[in-house]
Parts: C-alpha cells; structure tokens; sequence
C-alpha cells in the first residue's frame, strides 16, 4: 500500500534482492492466489488511463482516506495500485508467498486471510496516520500491499523453515531462509513507518505493511497454525536430510519426532527403516520396516509389494505370521511365485505357535504348489504336515481328500 | 450449532477487526474545522493548477477538480459560510484565530491561509518610537500563488494589511528545519564544523548557545524534542529583527511609497536596527531568487564586496544596511528599483 501517485517498487526497496520462489513444493493449483491477480490487474487495466471525471470519483471514494474513510474502501482500495511497477512488484510477492499460503490453508482460509490482513492494514495504517501525522489524514492509500504484508507474515508462521529463492541484482540467484528475509523485510519497513513519523517525507504506507505483517503473525499464532508448521518442519526435514549421504542424523531426529505424534505414518517408518537399513540390517531397521509393510497392507497395498522385497533383501525373515501371510499372497497374485513360496516355507518353518494364522500359511503353500508350480509331491507333503499340526482343523475333510486324490499322483 | 458459531475462531477475528475500526475510526475523528480547511485548500489549489495547466486538456481537467472540490467545500460548509463570500470567509477563520486573505485578479486568484501563532501591541524604535498591533503567522496552511508556484522566493516576513503587521514565520521555517536537519546528522564537535554552508554559520552566530547545546554537547535524545526546542530559540532571535521591521511597515502606512519600496525599507530597518546574521544572509543568498528583494539583494552583494573586514560581524550588517537605506532615500534612485516582473501576490506581504 502506498500514499497516493507513488509507486515504488518493492524490489528497488528490498536493494535489488527480487524473491522468486521457495524451496517448497505445492500439492495443489493456486485458484485463489491467481484469481486476486486477474482481479488486480483487470481492475489495473480498466483504470488505467481512464477519463478524468472517472478517475476523479475513483480517487474519492475507492481510495483509503485514513481522516474521512468509508468503511468499503478499506477493501477497495486493495485492488488498485498507482502505477504499473507497483502492480508488477505486489504480483511478484503476492505469487512467491501466496500460493504457498493457499497451498498450506487452504483457499477459503486464504482468501479470509488476506481479507483479514489488508483490512487490518488499512486500519493500523489510519491509526497511526490520526496519531502521529495528522496532516496527511486526507492524503489517500492504494494498493495491496497491507493484505500481502499480512500473507507473508502467515507465510512466516506457516513455513519458518522453508529458504526463499531470491535474484541479487535480477541475475545472481541466491537462497536464504525465510525468516531472514521475511525479518530483514519487517525490519525495513518499521525503520521505514519511525522515519515517517519522524517527518522524513515518505510516500510508501510503511504502517500499513507492519500492521498488515503483524496481523498475520497474530492471526496465524491464533488459528494455531504452529502445530501444523512444527509437523511439516519435521517433514521438511526428513525429506531433504534423510534420504542425504551424510549428515541424515538431523533427519533421523526429525523423523522420530514426528513417530511420536504419528505413529502409523507408514511413509515415515519406511524412510526410518531405510535410513536405519543403510548400513546393514539392524533391529531397529527392521522394526520399522515390519511397521512400514503392516500399515501399507491396509493403505497402500499397490506398494507394499516392492517394500517387502526389498525389506527381505535386506533381512531374508519373514514377518508376523497374519502379516506375513497377507504380503506372501499378494506376492502371489503379483506373479511372484518363488518369494511367495520362499515366505511361506519360511513361515511354516519357523517357531511360530499354530494359529489361525499358520493353519493359513500352510493351505496356502500347499495351494500355491500345487496350482501356480504344479509341484503335487511337495503339495501333497505340505497337506500332510497340515494335517500332523493341525489334527483337528474344520478343513480336515477337505485336506484328506486333497491328499486320497493325490494319492496316485493325480491332479486334485 | 450456536456454540459452534460464538466459538469460531473467525468470528472472533471478525470481532478484533470490528473493535479496531472503532478504534481508528476515534484516533482519525477529524473535526468540522479540519474538514473544511482541507477541502478549501485543495479547492485553492486545484483553482493555481488551473492557472498553470499547460495544455486545454489538463485545463479541463484541473477545472473538473476544482468544481469537485467546491462541490464538497460546499457540502461541508453549508451551515457556517458561503465559500464565494469573501468576508463570511474571513470572520469563519478569524474566530478560529486564523489569518485568511484573498486576491482576485483577471490572472487569476490567490488564496493565503496561516495560523495566527501570537498578536498582540508592540512598541519599538527604530528609532522613531512606532506602536502598532501585530499578528505571528504560523506555517501556512494555503499558499499564495505565488509562493505556490515559485516556492519559498516569493515569500516574504512582514506584511501590512487593515492597519497589522503580519509577521510570516512559515517564510524562514524549511532553512532552519534544513540546517537542524544537516546538523544534526554530521554531529559538529566545534565551532569550525558549522562552516558546513552560510546558512549554518551564520546561524550559529546568531544562537552560539543553543547550537553549542543541541549540536555539540547534544542535551536532548530525541531529535523530535531537540528540532522543536532549536527552531523555538531560533524564532525567538528572529523576532526582535521581525519586529523591526514590522514596526517600519507600520510606519510607511500611510506613505505613497511602492510595495516593493516599502518591502525594502522595512527589510534594511530590520536589519539596520536589530542586526541578524542568519536574516542578513538570507537577504543577499536567498533574496536574489526573491522577486521583491533582488534588487536589494545585489546592492548587498556589491556593498560586501566593498567591505574590508575579514569577518561580518553586527556592526558591519548595521552599517551596510544603514547606508544602502540612507541611498534608497533617493527618490530617482527608488523608482529605478520598481522592476517590470509582476510583484507577488498580496503585495502588501
């Protein structure tokens, strides 16, 4: 937001430091973030150059005049902006912090968020024009730099942890984290609001960026956004430290923090055990690998396959039998015939005490040998197992007449 | 479904937004009286930018301002004057301890508005011994077109009018405000560091006290407290000068001498009776620009050139001034100073 006819643009006054993205990804399209800049610069190019008597009534009643404001024009006044610079630099950060924002909350929230800032902006703005400079009380403010101040103070909140990739000079691309330069931002701007209170002649709303910045931190610390931020700095972490060479301790941590509030996050054991697996097997690597596959069966059964042969490259061991069982026959049905019946064997050959579970595994491998190998000799030797462990199965009369038609060598 | 409602958090926020407008809404109360200066000097303004518009188009333009601008002057002046009647004007701001005046002519109008800052009956000689009744003007509020258009030149510190001297502080307040501005940045340690421009040195002869206090030895923190106090002192060693001339303006009253003339006469006696190193340089620096006083300004200029002395000191301003008044005397000598450049607005400032 700025006084009137000045259009500084922000990048001259972040000292040639221009933001051009983060170093976070986005899940979804940013519907509302683009739909606030085709409003702005639609508004932009209907107003622009327009007849004077137009400009004239636009000028005294959709501009925010701190001493004689009509309450609609504290959003109005949003959506204009004094000069095609101005315009181009809040589209620039409106885009950089914004789409994260709406990516992170949501639009609905988003859009009541910047609502809620740019208003609140305008306010503090007026506010701080009736207390210390009263003689610019009818000098009017335009732009939407209040309510995008306030969306890269939710910024701020929501993605502490992110980094912002900027242009030094438009050419040299650095990277520095958010809160640097979110505070180096604030910074500039409060010096900038003591220095129009002082009456050095400022024609920038620096107010209004404050109170809109603040306003978001407020906001954001009372919807509780800090629960949300904490977990997704943990998930940051673990996904650029864990999967790193060296120095993945930090992601280790992050990712056992994180188990603690979530503890049947599948991904989360899986790239735990992964990472606990990288040098050799371990107990832990195993655990979590064990952890990873149970929970995928039931979420992501389209994975669990590959998880599995790879958990038992590392540990040739089966897992719980009435997990183990559901892997080996997806196993099966994925036309991995000799690792389901590698799992199976080892299933029945472990120590395992006779339950349901093993009544199962046995059949299976019996099943499996008999039709998907044609091995009949070993299917028969399996049912007879079945039947030495299992005396009193309720599938005694089945498996009895699996083994009478066996009996020849004949096919069941 | 109701204590879902009373216990969202957006309703609560909705609620904080609420409360702040009322609170701003009470912090930017802007009275009657503020309302209507503002729409008045936009009017004013408006109405110079119509005399300066360069092209028919920007002309038309400024003209659709200004009748805005009238238009609401009207609406929020309904009930306490008439904005086209010159004398309703005057008495709504004179009971408001403001000086307001206006100049019509077929090259347009002119407008002057300023707080009246102090008035009163003063007595000095100079040296005859003249009383006349005077008025401090604060800064002003609406410019003359002249000054408006020509900035700070055109803008001069006593003028006469229904028999008070107006005494203009607003003529001198952005140099001083300038030199407390630069010294206060470079922070002087002695009393060669104020040789920075003429305007500081010379101001520092005329306040060695006050620059010694806020500049070197800096008694005040806050560089708000500190302006406020250095252009309070600086006012008050100008106005014994102000005064003077005032009470030569006074005297020249009834006089069918030229306004440039009377200008100069009051200026010289100011000067030559209460001598003023900062008014003096004022004089032969800024008064050059001044469509009143270039004339006087150059026959400073070559009377310095003239002097001996390494140094200006009291005695020297006095002299000077004394004789160039002395010379002006002469009645060929004062028509020859009426230049043919158009004199400024109210030519009695």
């Amino acid at each position: 937001m700025i006084g009137y006819k000045q259009a500084i643009p922000r990048g001259e006054r972040y000292g040639m430091l221009i933001p051009i993205g983060t170093n976070i990804g986005l899940k979804k399209i940013p519907y509302a973030t683009i739909g606030l800049l085709l409003v702005n610069w639609l508004v932009y190019a209907f107003t622009a150059g327009m007849y004077y008597k137009t400009e004239f009534l636009i000028w005294r009643y959709f501009y925010l005049y701190p001493g004689e404001a009509h309450p609609w024009q504290l959003v109005t006044s949003m959506f204009f902006h004094g000069s095609f610079w101005h315009l181009f630099g809040n589209s620039l950060f409106l885009w950089v912090f914004g789409i994260f924002v709406e990516d992170k909350v949501g639009w609905k929230q988003y859009l009541f968020l910047y609502f809620l800032t740019g208003i609140a902006a305008g306010l503090i703005h007026s506010s701080m024009i009736g207390l210390f400079l009263r003689d610019k009380l009818t000098v009017p403010a335009l732009g939407a730099s209040g309510a995008i101040s306030g969306i890269m103070g939710v910024y701020l909140y929501r993605c502490y942890y992110s980094k912002i990739k900027l242009l030094l000079f438009f050419v040299i691309p650095i990277q520095l984290p958010a809160v640097v330069v979110l505070g180096f931002w604030f910074l500039r701007d409060f010096l900038g609001g003591i220095a129009a209170i002082k009456g050095i002649h400022q024609n920038v709303a620096f107010w209004a960026h404050v109170g809109g910045f603040l306003t978001g931190l407020a906001t954001s610390k009372y919807l509780k956004y800090e629960g949300e931020a904490r977990r997704e700095k943990l998930e940051h972490t673990v996904r650029t430290q864990l999967g790193r060479q060296d120095g993945y301790a930090q992601g280790m941590m992050a990712a056992e923090q994180l188990l603690q509030t979530d503890t049947n996050n599948p991904q989360l054991h899986l790239k735990m055990a992964q990472a606990k697996s990288r040098m050799g097997g371990s107990k832990q690597g195993k655990e979590h690998y064990e952890q990873a596959i149970k929970l995928m069966l039931d979420t992501d059964r389209e994975n669990v396959v590959a998880v599995f042969v790879e958990y038992w490259k590392k540990y040739l061991t089966v897992i719980e039998p009435q997990h183990q069982l559901r892997v080996s026959r997806l196993l099966a049905s994925s036309g991995n015939t000799s690792l389901a019946r590698a799992t199976l064997e080892a299933l029945i050959n472990g120590n395992y005490p006779p339950d349901r579970s093993m009544e199962a595994a046995y059949l299976d491998l019996a099943k499996l040998y008999e039709q998907q190998l044609q091995q009949y000799d070993l299917a028969r030797a399996v049912y007879q197992q079945y039947m030495k462990k299992f005396p009193q199965t309720e599938h005694k009369a089945f498996v009895e007449n699996k083994l009478r038609l066996m009996q020849g060598g004949a096919r069941a | 479904m109701v204590k879902k409602f009373f216990t969202s958090r957006y309703l609560h926020l909705s609620l904080a937004i609420l409360i702040l407008y009322g609170i701003t809404w009470y912090i930017t109360y802007t009275t009657e009286f503020e309302k209507v200066t503002d729409r008045f000097r936009r009017y004013c303004y408006a109405d110079y930018e119509v005399r300066t518009s360069q092209t028919s188009m920007m002309k038309l333009k400024m003209e659709f301002t200004r009748d805005q601008f009238a238009e609401q002057l009207r609406s929020f002046s309904a009930n306490l004057f008439d904005y086209g009647n010159e004398e309703q004007v005057r008495a709504y701001f004179s009971s408001r301890d403001y000086f307001y005046d206006s100049n019509k002519t077929d090259a347009g109008n002119s407008y002057c508005l300023a707080p009246i800052i102090g008035s009163g009956q003063h007595e000095i000689n100079i040296p005859e011994t003249v009383a006349f009744r005077y008025a401090i003007l604060g800064k002003e509020e609406i410019l003359p077109f002249s000054v408006y258009d020509e900035g700070a030149w055109a803008s001069v510190f006593v003028s006469e009018k229904n028999g008070t001297v107006y005494l203009y502080t607003g003529t001198i307040d952005s140099l001083l405000r300038w030199c407390f501005a630069i010294l206060w940045r470079l922070k002087p340690q002695t009393e060669k560091d104020f040789d920075i421009d003429g305007a500081t040195h010379y101001l520092y002869l005329d306040l060695p006290a006050v620059c010694r206090e806020v500049f070197i030895e800096r008694h005040f923190d806050d560089e708000a407290i500190a302006r406020e106090y250095f252009l309070e002192k600086a006012f008050e060693s100008l106005m014994p000068t102000m005064f003077a001339m005032a009470a030569r303006m006074a005297a020249d009253r009834e006089t069918a001498f030229s306004t440039r003339y009377k200008y100069e006469r009051a200026y010289l006696t100011g000067l030559a009776v209460r001598p003023h190193y900062t008014l003096f340089n004022f004089l032969a620096t800024y008064g050059l620009c001044n469509t009143l006083t270039r004339s006087l300004a150059v026959e400073v200029r070559r009377q310095l050139r003239m002097t001996i002395a390494p140094e200006i000191n009291e005695a020297i301003i006095s002299q000077i001034t004394q004789k160039i008044l002395t010379e002006r005397q002469d009645s060929a000598l004062r028509d020859m100073i009426e230049d043919r450049r158009e004199l400024p607005d109210f030519c009695h400032r």
